[in-house]
């Protein structure tokens, strides 16, 4: 044999080799057992001959020689098969014993790169063990009764030279009851070589005796077949140079018996009770007298023997069997024998029969390696017992067949199919008792497959034939099977994972849990990391019960930990897995220790750091508002120079300072790590003691702030070495107990919950602290415990931008002493409001720490909207302490506001003296306005400083948010007409709409701010008895039902309210009472005080307002958020011009007032909380007083006069002409006067031009003055009239008489055309004279004004009028057909030119204008006459 | 019946891998697939002496099982397709063309911007897609 095969042919040959039975006197084995060994433990291991040169001839006389050869001994008693049971427990324990030499702990992960070597290196450490239990697998399935390969060859009888009567103890031995069992059975043939042994303990005596008795034993049983066998020639003491020291030459080759021991037993076999060791008296000589007593035998007897028998054999088979004669006979005869009965082991056949005598002929010859002859042989017999039908037989005839021609190297394929012909019919044909036979010859196919390299196939092999098995054995053929699919040409890592589970799966479900540790832990290293979770799920779960079985928790934990975090599992398998966890936990004597548990998984990136340095808030929205928005508020309020404590700063300053890393934080303060837990699984998860784990270095005794810093930072840097070992030990726990104050959270995860949960840490002194991770207990059992990533530091890249982590990513705090700090919190703040709506509000300050704080400052993004009031507003009830009181009204103006705003930006400051003590608590009112709808988020801040400067910080903030809505109310426009007749007098007409939904409405009083105006209604006012009559600027006034049919304005209603609004000139009003006009809306009955909107917070709402109009560009910071609305208003309102503001007086501040009540509303409201009443307060400021013709003129004259026509027929009366120029335009008026021809508006009429303009003086003519705008029209009609025609038959001549003149009724006498510049503002007077030439009514009216203006800043008048509502532009649409005022209506011009009287239409032409004179009727009586 | 189908990424790790089956056996269908990588790997490490032309992408039959059996098939990108069908008996144009049809679903879960080439698909819509290709299966035109 050479090459692939070889390995497997030589432990062919040792397991297929001569069976020689012993049989040995007890005083033999006495002698043996001096060496702790029997006597065929003593013989064995010289019974592999590896040189002899022993010359052979096969049966067809061809010689050859045999190089090697083997032989295998065994006691009589032995040669019997075990039973089943004992065989299976012998086997265990062979099983036990390869087992306990495992690499027992899992190397975990050492290099994963060479997973397919280490796997290897485990395949290769494990075959050993298998190839022992292969051979003891074998061994219990020898001297079974189908095959004679284990039928011995020849016995020895050893007898001791001590015993009495050798001779005849030589013929005891060889009797019937020690003899096996095979022998009596026929099975085996009893006619052995006989040979007999003496055997001579030399520590007995000297070997003359045994010579005497060999002498007789050689006359008794012949010469040649008797041996004397030395042994024991040295001492225990002497020899231990000797090389029989060399225990291993019997240990390895011992045989255990194979009855079931006991424990002791095991021990009393393995170890002597003397302690001697094996051999201790076998010296040198003895071996070789030995090895020279097994090679005599060999040599001289057993090969000649079985020669000899061979050849006997042969011939004896060629006589009955050869040539075609025998082969007709023996199928003639087989056939005879197809009437027996099948037997499931086919029929019996005695040694004597033609089979067994083949198949020793065969057996012998391939024991003699003459395969050919063998394999002829086996092939003649498999055909008999294939006709026989004795399948065992057969297939045991097909597994010798196999290996013959595997020995004889041909035939590959041919082999391979008798192997698995034996396999199949093992199997199917000759009952369970074959099965293990099966298995054998499988096991002889993967050998024969391994040995040619074909790996896949064996496993093949392997795995069928342990699916076959129902025993321990295959989890041993599985695991081997794996082990094959290692070594495939492309190895087949995934195949022999697979393999490995399945082995360890029924090493498991037979008791080997270590085997089954050790195979599954192999196949964790071809499953982990590559996302086949459920697989490794499993085999981590099922590790982690087998080191639960195996007491092992520690492991048990680990591999458990790994599964839990399962979100791929079943519901219920996750329950299993996260049960078993904590169970093994709880068992573990590792309950208290911190595990790096995925559960609940943690967001270990993304932590949210909520610490207060400076800066505090007074709540967790203020502190989710954006940096950049607080900045811009607190610009202006936080002192420049105390930038530099802020971080940013800071690292600009002085950059290498260690505490740029570090956030700045307050003792006694708690830091807040927002941490957000997720829980995977779909079962729910108790997390309790959850906290931060924090590293803290007490700052030293030094208050060196430089040097300390630099000193504590090494000593940090130690520390956090430190801190990369693990976190069992906690270093300086002991310290952080007492300087840290951890609060614990406990929470419930729902299945695939994520909750962000705060948690807290208080350190209690100055010093530096890191927050380190986060622990936490699950279930309360099992303690976790993850490190936080450390963002940015890592690249320290010599880049500029250097990866710095944001303040609210750091986990490191520079922790200062203690520093006051204020808590605020806005009493009675509502979450949405009404525009328009005043509220007051409560500002509580309180300081919660110990020591004092001054210099209060307050500041807001939202001057108009909040507005701090003043320390008296508390002592009076809402809203009493708006209504027109008694007390001193501290008065500003606009120019103060602005004054205000310039100076400090709206920032409010407490009273110097305000100090506030630690613990103390402050109450400030503050005034909430809405002035338009939308949400808003106010954001607030509020300075201070400590009392007592002290080495930290030196100033600190608190930052408020509160989020508000308005809702949008009433919105109102204003629009104001000038009187054509009087310049002091405008009409002022008030729209209302209510925007709200469901609200209603009462309508309180409507006032006016400016020191030149004041209100008063359009219908007589209804004097009052008492006080209130005394005040003769403030009128109460009711509206009649025809006006305003109610007070009360429900949802979606539109109201418009008309007063007349007076000039009245800054002189009348005492600066006492403001500079306001009230007007009381409502029944003459109530007697609702009214609303001072001349002091308090209206005003400062009203100024500010103003300010903010004016000056919309001092808001732009502040006012970004409040929209594009806004933003386009304050483009149009970019007018700063000193004209504007010349004009200031032009202008006049319209209020609203109105309140909403309980019980008022449309819908019964359910909240209780409703104050009882809530005053709206709507103002429009700025409104133009204009109009849209930017001239008024009045003609003033006497309206009487009596003249004497006939003293002279002229009468002169002479007027005024008063100019005035309302626009912000220069102004160049002509004033033209004409005839009645040169009239061009009247040219087509032709009849009764000559009448035109004058009317018969009657009695009843004098109504009709009202109608005389409209005259040229009406005069038809009123001539038509019976008073007319009457009175026209009075004057019928003095028609007449002015009809013959050429000239109209009344002649300009003193001016055509005169032509005027007027200033912006300024008025001119003209004087006028008419000369009428009768009496009569006449209509002064032939006059024309038209004008141009100097257009400056080529604005538009129009939009002027934009500045009264802000809201106007939002919901008008130009679709409306409503005529509202200037204020509703967006700047268009056709509306604009509809509700204006200008003829002229658009705003843009109103720059140039021609008006005709007003109607102005003039009576001229004849005071000569009787007439009235 | 197709009991099971799965895509494996380059590195051999799963991106997609769905039973059909009511049991919980999915552990049983990851195993199946997983050890049919290895037969993947045999086919591609020596395509000639199992006789697949060079540009063929469908692998036929990787492994009968007792109950099952596994087809693969490969994509240029060497993303691999597998199936395990109970049925004894099957057309391979069948097979062919559920792996065409399979793979270009595959193509278009791939191509989403928000796909991270060699994580798994977690896409809902995919797997709709898939299931109704699982369903349809078979169902085709059978003379």
């Amino acid at each position: 044999m050479e090459g692939v095969g070889f390995m497997l042919a030589q432990s062919v040959r040792q397991q297929i080799a001569p069976l020689v039975m012993v049989l040995a006197t007890a005083s033999v084995e006495a002698s043996c057992q001096k060496n702790s060994l029997t006597f065929v433990d003593l013989l064995r291991p010289f019974c592999s001959l590896a040189n002899v040169n022993v010359p052979v001839r096969t049966a067809s006389e061809q010689p050859y020689r045999l190089q090697e050869f083997n032989m295998r001994m065994f006691y009589a008693s032995e040669i019997r098969q075990p039973p089943e049971e004992t065989a299976e427990e012998y086997l265990l324990e062979v099983v036990n014993s390869t087992s306990e030499n495992l690499p027992a702990e899992p190397e975990e992960d050492v290099q994963r790169k060479n997973d397919f070597s280490a796997a290897l290196a485990a395949a290769d450490a494990r075959t050993p063990s298998f190839q022992k239990y292969v051979k003891e697998f074998m061994r219990t399935l020898a001297f079974s009764e189908h095959e004679a390969v284990d039928h011995p060859v020849a016995s020895i009888q050893a007898v001791s030279s001590s015993d009495d009567h050798p001779i005849s103890r030589f013929v005891e031995l060889y009797n019937a009851e020690n003899l096996p069992s095979l022998i009596e059975e026929g099975a085996m043939d009893p006619k052995l070589l006989k040979l007999y042994v003496l055997v001579h303990d030399l520590q007995e005596g000297s070997v003359d005796r045994a010579n005497e008795i060999l002498l007789e034993m050689r006359s008794t049983f012949g010469v040649n077949n008797c041996r004397i066998l030395c042994i024991n020639s040295g001492s225990p003491e002497a020899d231990d140079g000797s090389p029989n020291s060399n225990e291993d030459m019997w240990s390895s080759h011992s045989l255990r018996p194979m009855t079931p021991l006991s424990a002791s037993g095991v021990d009393k076999l393995d170890k002597d009770p003397s302690g001697r060791r094996r051999g201790c008296f076998i010296t040198q000589a003895d071996v070789e007298e030995v090895t020279d007593f097994v090679l005599d035998i060999a040599v001289k007897h057993i090969i000649p023997t079985m020669e000899l028998r061979v050849r006997t054999l042969y011939q004896q088979v060629a006589a009955t069997r050869k040539g075609l004669k025998n082969q007709l006979k023996n199928l003639w005869w087989r056939k005879g024998k197809d009437e027996v009965p099948d037997v499931s082991n086919g029929p019996q056949y005695t040694y004597t029969s033609m089979e067994s005598q083949i198949r020793v002929l065969a057996d012998y010859a391939f024991m003699l390696r003459d395969y050919e002859l063998a394999l002829s042989n086996y092939r003649l017999l498999s055909s008999d017992y294939k006709m026989d039908k004795a399948w065992k037989r057969y297939a045991g005839v097909q597994e010798m067949i196999g290996l013959s021609l595997f020995m004889l190297d041909q035939s590959k394929r041919e082999s391979e199919l008798c192997m698995e012909t034996a396999i199949n019919y093992y199997h199917q044909k000759s009952g369970l008792s074959s099965a293990k036979y099966a298995t054998r010859a499988s096991l002889w196919l993967t050998e024969m497959h391994k040995a040619r390299g074909q790996y896949r196939e064996a496993a093949v092999v392997l795995f069928r034939s342990s699916t076959e098995e129902g025993s321990l054995r295959s989890a041993l053929l599985l695991e081997q099977a794996a082990y094959c699919f290692l070594r495939t040409a492309p190895p087949m890592l995934r195949k022999y994972g697979f393999h490995l589970v399945l082995a360890g799966n029924q090493y498991s479900n037979y008791g080997q849990k270590t085997l089954a540790m050790f195979v599954y832990q192999c196949a964790l290293k071809v499953f982990g990391h590559q996302g086949w979770n459920y697989i490794s799920d499993h085999v981590h779960f099922h590790l982690g019960r087998l080191c639960q079985l195996l007491e092992n928790n520690a492991f048990a934990v680990q591999y458990f930990k790994k599964v839990i975090a399962c979100s791929h599992q079943s519901p219920t398998n996750q329950a299993k897995f996260l049960s078993e966890f904590l169970h093994v936990i709880e068992k573990s004597d590792r309950m208290g220790a911190v595990l790096d548990l995925d559960l609940p998984s943690i967001d270990l990136e993304h932590v949210y750091v909520h610490f207060e340095d400076q800066r505090t808030y007074a709540s967790s929205a203020a502190a989710s508002v954006p940096e950049e928005i607080w900045t811009s508020v607190e610009e202006g309020l936080v002192p420049a120079a105390d930038k530099a404590v802020n971080w940013l700063d800071a690292r600009t300053g002085n950059a290498k300072t260690v505490t740029a890393d570090y956030n700045i934080c307050v003792a006694g303060e708690d830091i807040g790590v927002d941490v957000e837990f997720s829980n995977p699984l779909q079962v729910a998860l108790d997390v309790s003691g959850v906290s931060l784990v924090c590293n803290f270095t007490a700052e030293g005794s030094t208050e060196e702030s430089g040097q300390e810093f630099s000193e504590e930072s090494t000593l940090y840097t130690s520390s956090s070495i430190d801190h990369v070992l693990p976190h069992d030990g906690q270093p300086g726990t002991r310290s952080v107990q007492d300087e840290l104050v951890l609060r614990e959270e406990a929470f419930t995860l729902k299945a695939g919950e994520s909750q962000v949960v705060r948690l807290r840490v208080k350190p209690s002194r100055a010093g530096l602290l890191r927050v380190v991770g986060v622990k936490w207990v699950l279930s309360k059992i099992a303690h976790g415990q993850r490190d936080f990533a450390v963002v940015g530091r890592k690249s320290k890249s010599r880049s500029n931008k250097r990866d710095e982590p944001r303040p609210h990513q750091r986990l490191k705090f520079r922790v200062l002493g203690h520093m006051p700090k204020l808590e605020v919190s806005l009493h009675e703040m509502p979450g949405r409001v009404n525009a328009g709506e005043v509220r007051r509000l409560v500002l509580e300050l309180s300081n919660s720490s110990a020591a004092a704080l001054k210099s209060i400052k307050f500041k807001t993004d939202h001057p108009l909207f909040l507005l701090v009031g003043d320390s008296g507003d508390l002592d009076q009830e809402f809203p009493v302490c708006l209504e027109v009181g008694t007390d001193a009204v501290r008065t500003k103006d606009a120019a103060a506001a602005e004054e205000e705003y310039s100076t400090s930006g709206f920032i409010f400051s407490f009273p110097e003296e305000t100090v506030l003590e630690g613990g103390s608590t402050m109450l400030w009112p503050l005034w909430l306005h809405a002035r338009q709808g939308g949400t808003f988020a106010l954001n607030t801040v509020i300075y201070y400083e400590p009392d007592k400067l002290s080495s930290g910080l030196r100033y600190r903030t608190v930052r408020i948010t509160h989020s508000l809505q308005v809702l949008s109310s009433l919105r109102v426009g204003v629009e104001i007409t000038p009187s054509p007749l009087r310049l002091e007098q405008f009409l002022l007409r008030l729209d209302i709409e209510n925007d709200h939904s469901a609200e209603s409405f009462w309508l309180r009083q409507v006032s006016c701010a400016g020191n030149q105006w004041s209100l008063a209604s359009l219908q007589p006012p209804v004097v009052e008895n008492g006080d209130e009559s005394e005040e003769a600027d403030v009128r109460a006034a009711y509206l009649s039902a025809s006006v305003c049919p109610s007070q009360l304005l429900p949802a979606g209603q539109n109201l418009s309210l008309f007063f007349k609004l007076l000039n009245v000139g800054s002189g009348k009003l005492t600066a006492e009472e403001g500079f306001t006009s009230n007007i009381r809306l409502g029944p003459p009955s109530s007697m609702e005080p009214l609303i001072h909107v001349g002091k308090g917070p209206l005003l400062s709402f009203l100024l500010r307002e103003k300010v903010h109009i004016k000056k919309p560009e001092l808001f732009a910071s502040l006012q970004d958020q409040v929209g594009g609305i806004a933003k386009t208003d304050k483009r149009k309102t970019v007018n700063t011009s000193p004209v504007e503001i010349l004009h200031e007086a032009g202008r006049v501040d319209v209020m609203l007032i109105s309140e909403q009540q309980d019980g008022m509303s449309m819908e019964k409201r359910i909240s209780s909380v409703n104050d009882s009443s809530r005053i709206i307060f709507n103002d429009v400021c700025q409104c133009s007083v204009q109009g849209s013709v930017p001239l008024v003129w009045v003609l003033e004259g006497p309206r009487y006069v009596k003249h004497d026509f006939k003293e002279d027929p002229f009468c002169e009366v002479s007027f005024t002409l008063t100019i005035s120029n309302r626009s912000n335009l220069d102004a160049h008026v002509t004033v033209e006067t004409f005839d009645v021809k040169s009239m061009p508006l009247h040219s087509s009429v032709s009849n009764q031009e000559k009448r035109v303009g004058w009317f018969p003086l009657t009695s009843s003519a004098a109504p009709g003055v009202g109608e005389s705008a409209t005259g040229l029209t009406t005069t038809e009609s009123v001539s038509s009239s019976a008073a007319a025609a009457a009175a026209g038959s009075v004057s019928s001549d003095k028609e007449n008489v002015c009809g013959r003149t050429s000239c109209g009724p009344y002649m300009w006498c003193n001016l055509r055309s005169t032509k005027i510049s007027l200033a912006a503002g300024t008025s001119a007077q003209v004087s006028l004279c008419v000369t009428t030439f009768a009496p009569g009514i006449y209509d002064i009216s032939r006059y024309q004004i038209s004008w141009s203006l100097q257009d400056k800043t080529l604005e538009t008048e129009g939009s002027l009028e934009s500045k009264s509502s802000m809201i106007s532009l939002e919901k008008s649409s130009k679709s409306t057909e409503k005529t509202y005022a200037a204020g509703f209506t967006p700047i268009s011009d056709e509306l604009g030119g509809i509700s204006g009287p200008s003829s002229k239409g658009s705003g843009d032409s109103a720059r140039f204008g021609t008006e005709p004179g007003h109607p102005y009727l003039l009576t001229c009586i004849s005071s000569g006459d009787d007439v009235i | 019946m197709i009991v099971c189908v799965a895509i494996v990424g380059q590195q051999n790790n799963p991106l997609y891998i769905q039973s059909f089956t009511n049991g919980d056996d999915a552990l049983k269908f990851h195993y199946i697939v997983h050890c049919s990588l290895d037969v993947i790997d045999e086919k591609v490490s020596n395509p000639k002496k199992l006789g697949l032309s060079l540009n063929e992408t469908f692998f036929g039959l990787l492994y009968p099982t007792e109950d099952y059996k596994v087809f693969g098939y490969l994509s240029n990108t060497k993303i691999k397709f597998l199936l395990v069908t109970t049925d004894q008996d099957l057309r391979d144009a069948d097979v062919r063309n559920f792996f065409r049809r399979f793979h270009s679903e595959y193509v278009d879960a791939a191509s989403n911007p928000f796909h991270v080439p060699g994580k798994r698909i977690t896409s809902p819509a995919f797997a709709e897609r898939v299931s109704s290709i699982v369903s349809s299966f078979g169902t085709g035109p059978v003379p």
